[in-house]
């Protein structure tokens, strides 16, 4: 049922400086270290070196909505396109679910949205509860039953193709160190 | 959470003298009608939805969930309204999104930990309702409105549809609100277009009159026969005609009220609403009664659609 994997983590500011990524950013920058599946949807974040990164922006600095309704973050990929923002059950703060921006054109200049075609796709997502680790799930066409699937993850019915595919993912990029800097942990 | 809506757009917004020429040709299956007056109009069905043209206008009858999602088991969120609108109108070449709406069903599903059918039973009365108990539904009906309670898997089953894989082994239970007539006095309003359906301010208000009809609705307590609370003959007679009205159900108490009322039983009318109060007033009575665990779920599953509907 899962389409795709992804794992991200806030990089250690050594394996951060032998890889030129700004240490000590006021955003915080989450790396995709580890990928599993053929999903499609999400190489528009991946940058020309081959990084597939995304930043935590609080929400309320980009979504105007009822103050009630905003969901806590949102991620973003470099270029400002946005990734989505993280909706959650109150009682399961690590838990939560988003969805691509289904408009055809985005941006000031109307250009062609890359995630158009995947609007219909569900993001669920486990993170650790500093915000440091967080693992996307894709399922295709699960939008529109969002809540369904989060449940269906916190009730761990996903825990046995999970633990699959973290078993089965591989490095979207290698980063310099990040091996040793992991080991040393 | 849109579902069914009837939209009616009348020839003087359409704009466009030869609307009843070129509308029929998008129809599937157009089939011509003629009323006993004489007047003609044509009726098919365009994206899933019902169509009816004729001189005065155009009408538009069907699941809007459906026609943009192809089910109605997915949720339709306030964006996604907007673009249903949109493709319907888009599809039409008419100003779908001025027609006046004269019907609103409003619903959400939920998983829930036991078959729905366990949960009716804790679904009392509602104010100026009559309840209608089904083998999969309880209705709760008035001239207005409608409020529903159904097992979706069992519904959709029924009708051939396909269960989401996701709803595997799982109790989908679903509660719907249906505006279906005199829309714009319930709403306060002198005009309700389908554009406005999507707007924040509208979608808002119809989740809070979505959950405001469920709050209405009399919750059925647990009754428990308690020795601790017992502490003079009258509490023992107390708890045996709880045991009793526990033993009948509830809601069968007070509907066998309604049939003492019907056949003009008391001296007074008012005695059976009297009565109906007491007989509510005892089932909530402290420690020896409860609020059951399946509408404590229920109440929470119902209320967070509020934080989370999108």
């Amino acid at each position: 049922m899962i389409a795709g994997y992804y794992k991200l983590e806030t990089l250690q500011d050594e394996v951060k400086a032998q890889n030129k990524i700004k240490v000590g950013a006021v955003i915080p920058r989450l790396d995709c270290t580890a990928q599993a599946g053929n999903y499609k949807g999400l190489e528009a974040f991946i940058n020309p070196k081959g990084q597939m990164f995304f930043y935590l922006i609080p929400c309320r600095e980009l979504v105007e909505t009822h103050r009630k309704r905003y969901a806590e973050f949102c991620l973003t990929g470099g270029k400002s396109l946005n990734f989505g923002s993280l909706y959650k059950f109150i009682d399961c703060p690590n838990f939560a679910y988003s969805y691509p921006n289904k408009k055809p054109f985005i941006g000031a200049k109307r250009e062609p949205n890359p995630l158009y075609p995947f609007g219909n796709d569900l993001y669920l997502i486990i993170k650790a509860p500093d915000y440091s680790t967080f693992e996307l799930l894709i399922f295709e066409g699960g939008r529109n039953l969002a809540e369904h699937y989060l449940q269906s993850l916190i009730d761990g019915n996903f825990d046995a193709e999970i633990q699959n595919l973290r078993s089965e993912a591989k490095p979207v990029f290698e980063y310099i160190g990040l091996n040793s800097a992991n080991s040393k942990l | 959470m849109y579902d069914t809506l009837h939209l009616w757009l009348p020839a003087l917004n359409i704009g466009e003298g030869s609307f009843t020429e070129r509308v029929p040709g998008l129809l599937s299956n157009p089939t011509l009608h003629t009323k006993a007056d004489g007047l003609q109009y044509i009726t098919g069905s365009i994206l899933g939805m019902s169509a009816s043209v004729s001189n005065s206008g155009i009408s538009l009858k069907g699941s809007l969930c459906k026609s943009y999602l192809n089910d109605n088991f997915k949720t339709l969120t306030r964006q996604d309204t907007q673009r249903a609108i949109e493709q319907m109108a888009d599809v039409l070449i008419l100003p779908v999104q001025q027609a006046d709406v004269k019907r609103i069903d409003f619903a959400q599903s939920f998983t829930v930990n036991n078959k729905p059918e366990s949960y009716y039973p804790f679904l009392g009365t509602s104010r100026h309702f009559k309840r209608l108990v089904q083998p999969k539904s309880v209705y709760y009906q008035n001239g207005n409105r409608t409020k529903l309670f159904y097992n979706k898997i069992a519904e959709g089953k029924s009708k051939g549809e396909m269960i989401p894989a996701i709803w595997a082994d799982k109790h989908i239970l679903r509660y719907e609100l249906r505006y279906t007539s005199r829309l714009l006095k319930q709403f306060n309003k002198s005009t309700l277009q389908a554009k406005e359906l999507s707007t924040e301010p509208f979608y808002l208000d119809m989740v809070s009159r979505w959950i405001d009809e469920y709050k209405a609705i009399n919750k059925n307590s647990i009754i428990n026969f308690n020795l601790e609370s017992m502490k003079q003959p009258k509490d023992f007679f107390t708890q045996l005609l709880l045991l009793k009205i526990n033993e009948m159900g509830q809601n069968n108490v007070l509907e066998l009220v309604e049939q003492l009322k019907a056949q003009k039983v008391f001296a007074h009318p008012e005695y059976y609403s009297r009565l109906k109060a007491e007989i509510k007033k005892l089932c909530k009575t402290d420690e020896i009664t409860g609020s059951a665990d399946l509408i404590t779920e229920l109440d929470k599953k119902i209320n967070q659609v509020k934080e989370y509907c999108r």
